[in-house]
């Protein structure tokens, strides 16, 4: 009853006509970077950060929300349009949403991501309200064996990734895993995969790798089929069919639980996140191969997962100040400016803040989907650009977005490398999302793997000795074992 | 189809020796910083060995069809501007090399007349420019122009 009390007090702070008209600006802008392909949240947050610092602390912290949820969304706009993942959580939406917008069906595709969006990040934002406390408690009991057990069921998900040949798609992900272990490790501070070269240091960035192997790879295919604009196909309705949507309601529940309970884990990424939610769906899917080719329910569930991930992202964010993701590593920041002192007595010493903070992530949330869902039909407009306008104009994109990450051109050369490499995979039938994802996961496995070795003094029975890692490791083998059986009988 | 198979497998095996190598360069222990080297080593070695079973290599009419020789051309020309533009751009500056960047492209791709391709790289540069480099004043540099 007290937390109602709290959050009522908050939406009286965020529903003022002055804070109102700050969510609309901070959606506004934030949207309009996280559109801009190649910029993604984390640098358009940091981006718009200091233009909060002209206001009173209640408006710029609503300000600074509305940018973080409109630079979120703005980043799946360009995985849908464009074939370019705004952040690393797009990726897996570039995968059915690209293809629709292939097809003509960019605006349901736009609009099925803003609905998923609102609906899981409403939903993940109700379990932060009620729940935070007792969940950040929760997570801190998830060790490191418990961490890696997690990550096993993670790489279960290559294997449904694989597409026509296993080898191929485990190929794939070794080379992600490969990639990974590049530069200096991050425990004992040895330098691996070096050679002598001081950029290699820092190892290979993961934008530098996606910008390449999507955006890039995408215009050099296109150019290959001299294809004369994104979309051929006609325009079709801009909104999705209400058996779509329907369709897509357990699609966003399913994202809402994946996500929100995964994103309770500091160091569990919403990428790794929306590739699991993804794969939940496709094997809850009647008709799993439709997946890949333009299946809507293959945007809702990453886009579903992302926003829900967000919001249990909060919950160790506030209770142990652990930022899940880049993008809510800016986004402490910028609180912690206005006086946010994370911690577990975050809510009992400065329940005004928090719930302000809550309720105006509420408003952020509504104001989003109000003003995005009028503008699918501006974006899916795009996909009809002429290809000879459009290839430049993704190409100077990608080399910006690259180059953006350390301001180096060692991380464009690294996304024209992976563009050439991605083009040769595709042309080769190898998948690049087990790359990606074990791209995401082997920095996560290898540190929980680690540590848990040195938790028992070298010996990997504790790997086979603490229940939630047992139960973890066999339901990875589990579901690697029934995806096999699935590829045989088919 | 068979030689691209045999020729990754010799591939991914060599990234398999050479991840077993710097395993053992790395002086730490095994539970360590070699720890994930070594396993991944042998992961690929056994993956490139995976190539050349056929059963293995997946069915054969998976692999999509190679481009023609003039596709083959227009991939390897949009290849090479964008790697010519990456190494102008910090010699002419973003907006001189993204001028001439487009223009290539406008000029290859498109089937616009001469003052139209003037008018839409003319807008693609300056409004890149005006965006990235002096509203998100991103540190791109600025070649001889100072542009």
């Amino acid at each position: 009853m007290e937390t109602l009390g709290f959050l009522l007090h908050g939406f009286a702070q965020a529903l003022t006509l002055q804070n109102l008209l700050f969510a609309l600006i901070g959606s506004v802008l934030g949207t309009l970077v996280g559109v801009l392909p190649g910029i993604g949240p984390t640098s358009g947050i940091a981006i718009l950060l200091p233009l909060t610092g002209f206001l009173p602390p209640v408006p710029a912290i609503i300000m600074l929300a509305a940018i973080y949820y409109g630079a979120m969304y703005g980043g799946s706009t360009t995985a849908i349009l464009v074939n370019i993942p705004g952040e690393v959580a797009s990726v897996v939406t570039t995968l059915d949403g690209y293809q629709m917008a292939r097809q003509g069906r960019a605006g349901p595709a736009l609009a099925v991501a803003a609905i998923s969006s609102f609906v899981a990040g409403t939903l993940g934002l109700i379990g932060l309200t009620f729940f935070a406390p007792p969940l950040a408690d929760m997570a801190l009991r998830i060790g490191p064996p418990e961490y890696f057990g997690l990550v096993v069921l993670s790489f279960s998900v290559v294997v449904s990734l694989s597409g026509a040949s296993l080898v191929k798609g485990l190929s794939s992900a070794a080379l992600g895993a490969l990639v990974a272990l590049v530069g200096l490790d991050p425990m004992s501070g040895v330098r691996r995969f070096g050679f002598g070269s001081s950029d290699l240091l820092g190892g290979i960035d993961f934008i530098a790798v996606i910008i390449g192997l999507f955006a890039i790879t995408e215009v050099l295919v296109g150019v290959e089929t001299s294809l004369t604009a994104v979309s051929v196909a006609a325009l079709g309705k801009l909104m999705p069919l209400w058996d779509e949507l329907r369709s897509c309601v357990g699609t966003m529940l399913r994202a809402t639980g994946v996500g929100f309970f995964l994103g309770l884990l500091p160091g569990c990424t919403p990428g790794a996140i929306s590739f699991i939610s993804y794969d939940v769906e496709k094997r809850w899917s009647r008709t799993p191969e439709r997946f890949g080719h333009g299946a809507i329910e293959g945007v809702a569930a990453p886009e579903g997962a992302n926003n829900a991930a967000t919001s249990g992202g909060f919950v160790p964010l506030f209770a142990l100040g652990l930022p899940a993701t880049p993008a809510l590593a800016v986004l402490l920041s910028g609180l912690m400016i206005y006086g946010l002192q994370p911690g577990p007595l975050l809510f009992e010493k400065q329940p005004e803040f928090v719930w302000t903070l809550i309720a105006s992530m509420y408003v952020g949330n509504v104001m989003l989907l109000i003003l995005n869902l009028p503008l699918v039909g501006l974006w899916a407009r795009l996909c009809k650009l002429p290809y000879a306008i459009m290839a430049p104009l993704i190409l100077i994109f990608s080399v910006l977005g690259a180059f953006s990450v350390r301001n180096s051109f060692f991380d464009v050369g690294v996304a024209l490398a992976f563009g050439a490499l991605g083009y040769l995979m595709v042309k080769l039938a190898y998948p690049t999302a087990p790359l990606v994802l074990a791209l995401i996961l082997t920095p996560m496995l290898e540190s929980a793997l680690r540590q848990s070795l040195s938790m028992a003094h070298g010996s990997p029975l504790i790997l086979v000795t603490r229940p939630i890692t047992v139960i973890l490791i066999l339901a990875g083998l589990a579901l690697t074992a029934w995806t096999l059986l699935a590829r045989r009988r088919r | 189809m068979r030689r691209a198979s045999l020729l990754c497998g010799g591939l991914f095996l060599a990234l398999g020796v050479l991840s077993l190598v710097e395993a053992l360069r790395i002086k730490d222990a095994w539970q360590g910083a070699r720890l994930m080297p070594a396993a991944l080593g042998v992961t690929l070695v056994a993956l490139g060995i995976g190539h050349f079973l056929p059963s293995m290599a997946g069915p054969a009419g998976a692999l999509p069809a190679w481009p023609d020789a003039p596709a083959r051309r227009r991939v390897l020309f949009m290849f090479g501007a964008l790697a010519l533009y990456v190494a102008g751009l910090p010699h002419l500056g973003f907006l001189l090399a993204t001028a001439l960047f487009v223009l290539i492209l406008l000029r290859a791709l498109g089937s616009y007349s001469w003052a139209m391709t003037i008018a839409i790289t003319g807008a693609i540069a300056v409004a890149s420019h005006a965006v990235f480099i002096y509203w998100l004043g991103m540190p791109v540099p600025s070649g001889f122009l100072g542009v």
